[in-house]
């Protein structure tokens, strides 16, 4: 089982509290620390880390550019689902739009500008999808990115709206525009499943939660350990430790129980932890 | 949110998405372009003409929820609509005048979260003892400039942080403590131009129990919208997140122990049929879903929801004349 480090701790994101949440934040506002870490998890053995396009992560890979001691290689996560959101509530649509396109402009992409404004009067909209997805990603592009993933957000809305042409297009896009992996995160893995089967994909994983309790594991617990034994795909687990709230060789046991489970995405947050997770996963 | 619910509508067992009203050009063209299998419509009233809904969610700008909802019960549509019920109190008792033999509910999605419903049941079985008094708060780094909007035009909104965010913190006193007889409030606009970005308030609980709610969106390091109620009873303490419930007791009163327990939102909250966006989500529509099939009223019906409305009410007048104001529940 390999283990990929996973950067929401680095973020102020903590699955028990928002105050553990800010409390990560504020130790990692100084990007040195967040270098330290991930340098500590690349000498225990870790070759891989999970990254969203978030603007702290940025921050860490300029810092990692310049005072590279160690090679690691990235999973993105795609797209910055909050600040979309945020955008869309306070703009609408079109204002989101318009915003992006100006963005892609400033950011000395204009001819991507001016294809994003041509798809808008085409009614492209996957087109300006790629477009986005292609603006977002330019800064990591300079990095080694192994696969691109679609944050669960955007892949379960679009499950449960059935929108399959969407994961081709993207798939497609991915593989062969971008030459990378294409994954998606869930937090539905059986209707995914079931989806996936359907249209017919394949994507490179699926990434989901698999932890003791069954958070997240949905509809049940017990459906999802189910579709897990049954698929054939390979599964990448999130959500394992429950941010620090389970017993950890209980959920070591219950993740590596799984053949599909192929990979699995932790936190720490210092050297210790990452020794501890490191060796109970052994 | 519109999104969102139309999304978990799609997918729980009893109900399937048909129709989609949406008056934004742009997003009505995708809309089309990528739902094939539905109707999209630039006007609500075509298409409560044209399709024989069962169940109509309301997911527009507040000053909208009024007139789409008195016309989904004109059509005998159950609703399920976004908070606040109504941009005011005045709003609220029109719609609850209106009436109709059909199953509503308002999205106070935060009584459907699993920390919260266990801070319900110490509550009433008085696990703790009484209630003597609580400090709640909700807070959220949105607002740290002026904004763009219909969320910062107090016509399409009703107000600013007080019932955007405030709204859920007021549902779940009501939901935990019961009705308020009265508040005392101080608010302030900082970036926007007309509507509140910070209050403090006192409320005064008609059964006894006081406290205090401070809401601000201009506050910084709080990424997500968060709630935090801290309760003191007679015999222990209770303090509620959306993702932990945390609970001291003096007393051994199964299933509490004596001294501090805390219990996480993931150990707490079994699987559900769809998860977009938060367990709380789905929980509120499958929870109409099922009323309308057992023919039991939603936690969070109208006549509930409204509540809020009145509270705001009395909070804003409060802050306009510098005095405590009464409760006006009366519909």
């Amino acid at each position: 089982m390999e283990l990929i480090l996973g950067h929401n701790q680095f973020i102020g994101v903590s699955h028990t509290s928002e105050e553990r949440g800010r409390e990560r934040a504020r130790r990692f506002s100084k990007v040195e620390n967040i270098y330290r870490v991930v340098e500590a998890a690349s000498a225990l053995g870790f070759k891989n880390m999970m990254i969203e396009t978030h603007p702290r992560m940025l921050d860490f890979l300029q810092y990692y550019e310049q005072n590279q001691t160690f090679d690691m290689n990235f999973y993105l996560q795609v797209p910055y689902v909050q600040a979309y959101i945020q955008t869309i509530n306070q703009r609408g649509m079109r204002g989101f739009l318009s915003e992006t396109i100006g963005r892609a402009g400033l950011a000395g992409t204009s001819s991507l500008a001016l294809k994003s404004a041509f798809n808008l009067l085409k009614k492209d909209y996957l087109a300006i999808a790629l477009s986005y997805f292609k603006l977002e990603i330019a800064p990591f592009s300079e990095f080694s990115v192994k696969a691109l993933i679609l944050h669960n957000t955007l892949t379960d809305l679009l499950m449960a709206l059935e929108v399959s042409s969407a994961f081709s297009a993207f798939d497609q896009y991915v593989n062969d525009t971008l030459k990378l992996d294409f994954g998606l995160a869930t937090w539905n893995f059986s209707l995914v499943k079931r989806n996936l089967e359907r249209w017919n994909l394949r994507p490179a994983f699926v990434m989901t939660p698999v932890n003791v309790k069954g958070f997240d594991m949905n509809p049940t617990q017990e459906d999802v350990e189910a579709g897990l034994r049954e698929y054939d795909g390979a599964v990448f687990a999130m959500n394992v430790l429950g941010g620090g709230a389970y017993s950890l060789p209980e959920a070591v046991s219950y993740v590596t129980s799984f053949d599909a489970v192929r990979r699995c995405v932790v936190g720490a947050s210092s050297r210790e932890h990452l020794k501890e997770l490191v060796e109970t996963f052994k | 949110m519109g999104l969102l619910h139309s999304g978990i509508f799609n997918q729980l067992e009893t109900s399937t998405l048909v129709a989609v009203a949406e008056k934004d050009g742009l997003t009505s063209n995708l809309l089309k372009a990528y739902l094939p299998q539905i109707n999209v419509y630039s006007a609500y009233e075509e298409m409560f003409k044209r399709e024989e809904l069962d169940i109509a969610a309301i997911t527009t700008p507040v000053f909208l929820h009024k007139p789409l909802v008195e016309m989904a019960l004109e059509h005998d549509c159950h609703v399920f609509v976004e908070k606040p019920l109504a941009l005011d109190g005045d709003e609220c008792r029109s719609v609850l005048r209106e009436g109709g033999n059909v199953k509503t509910q308002v999205g106070y999605n935060r009584r459907f979260l699993e920390t919260f419903k266990m801070a319900k049941r110490i509550v009433d079985n008085s696990s703790l003892g009484e209630l003597k008094f609580l400090q709640s708060q909700m807070f959220e780094t949105q607002v740290l400039r002026k904004e763009q909007g219909w969320r910062f035009d107090r016509s399409k909104s009703g107000g600013g942080v007080i019932i955007d965010l405030g709204a859920h913190v007021i549902d779940l006193l009501h939901y935990l403590v019961g009705p308020l007889s009265s508040v005392q409030a101080v608010g302030r606009s900082i970036y926007s131009d007309s509507v509140d970005d910070y209050a403090s308030i006192n409320v005064y609980f008609v059964d006894g129990p006081i406290g205090s709610l401070e809401l601000s969106w201009s506050i910084r390091h709080y990424r997500l919208p968060e709630i935090k109620i801290a309760m003191q009873f007679e015999n222990g303490s209770l303090t509620a997140t959306e993702k932990y419930i945390e609970i001291y007791s003096e007393v051994d009163n199964h299933p509490l122990k004596r001294g501090w327990s805390t219990f996480y939102l993931q150990d707490l909250t079994a699987g559900i049929p769809i998860n977009l966006g938060g367990p709380e989500y789905t929980a509120e529509d499958a929870q109409l879903l099922d009323c309308i099939k057992n023919d039991e009223e939603p936690l969070c019906n109208f006549r509930e929801a409204a509540k809020t409305n009145f509270v705001i009410d009395a909070i804003y007048d409060s802050i306009n004349t510098g005095e405590m104001q009464k409760i006006r529940y009366e519909a």
